[in-house]
């Protein structure tokens, strides 16, 4: 379980950062715009 | 999860994502800030009625400008590290399908083992290398889901559209027909054979926040775990299978539950607390 336990708190903290990296380089608006303009 | 909440969660996912009503009457695409953001189900953007993108055309779309997809895949990086496939289970509108389409009594077959292989080959050539190369979104061009919930009420909707349907609508239609006549046949052919997003979910299953716990010492391996499976695995023999798509429905079952992935005694076996992995979640039956 320990293991898992690492693995559980490296994958959040990589996800956190990828979301994090991707709503700075405004990709949100990018979404909205694609799924808006479809 | 019983049966009957799991289907209530199933109902709910399939109309708070579509419930841009308006979409239908005029007909128009929602245009507003909830666009901006990825839902961790399959539910076609371009639906008249959608309120929210889909995460693998959102993908597509920046691997077809040769972008990296940091948000999209960040938001289902942090759906999946939080409860794994669980939304394939409970809240994804073309897994709700599927599941009534197999309730369709008549002869029934199996899926091969291999075919899980197959999904995995849709995210990295359809979704990823065909769109990065030809600059095309081809998976969701093929998509049965857009086909479904885009295509079909566009072309009734909207003469324009009408006049656009060529050849290639009609592989469209063809492939929305396998996966629905493949349905009643089998359980959940396209979220173990082609679905892309459960592939991603998939690669989080493991080491999820969420984890399926299996009793050894008082599992009597019945199977009947794997009967009511909607996706036909034995949660007994290993519990955090890529497959699993935590619908919790063996959990009607004492020997299986919901757990987390800090508890290190999910059945409060005494003597177990704090001892090694192969004690607790073993997965692997003697």
């Amino acid at each position: 379980m320990k293991g898992k336990a690492v693995a559980f708190l490296l994958a959040a903290l990589a996800s956190a950062g990828l979301i994090a990296f991707g709503l700075y380089r405004a990709e949100f608006a990018k979404v909205l715009l694609n799924g808006a303009l479809l | 999860m019983t049966f009957l909440k799991r289907r209530i969660f199933q109902g709910l996912g399939t109309v708070l994502p579509n419930a841009y009503v308006q979409g239908f009457v005029t007909p128009s695409l929602y245009q507003g800030p909830l666009k901006g953001v990825c839902t961790p189900l399959f539910n076609c953007y371009a639906c008249p009625s959608a309120l929210f993108s889909c995460p693998i055309g959102s993908m597509q779309h920046f691997a077809a400008t040769g972008k990296v997809p940091f948000y999209a895949a960040g938001t289902m990086a942090v759906v999946g590290t939080s409860v794994g496939r669980m939304t394939c289970g409970t809240l994804c509108p073309f897994g709700f399908l599927q599941d009534v389409l197999f309730k369709i009594r008549t002869w029934k077959a199996r899926l091969p083992g291999w075919a899980s292989y197959l999904r995995y080959a849709a995210l990295a050539v359809l979704v990823f290398l065909i769109p990065a190369l030809t600059r095309v979104p081809w998976f969701s061009k093929l998509c049965p889901m857009g086909t479904l919930s885009a295509g079909l009420p566009w072309v009734t909707l909207s003469e324009s559209v009408r006049g656009l349907v060529g050849s290639f609508f009609w592989v469209k239609i063809g492939i929305l027909l396998l996966f629905v006549t493949s349905s009643v046949l089998a359980k959940r052919p396209f979220c173990r054979a082609a679905c892309p997003l459960g592939a991603i979910f998939s690669f989080f299953n493991r080491g999820s926040f969420l984890q399926l716990a299996w009793n050894p010492d008082t599992c009597t391996r019945c199977g009947k775990c794997q009967k009511i499976c909607p996706v036909d695995i034995r949660p007994d023999y290993k519990p955090d299978s890529a497959e699993c798509l935590r619908c919790l429905d063996c959990t009607r079952c004492p020997s299986l539950k919901l757990t987390t992935v800090m508890n290190r005694n999910p059945f409060n076996v005494p003597g177990k607390e704090g001892r090694g992995e192969s004690e607790n979640l073993s997965g692997v039956p003697a």
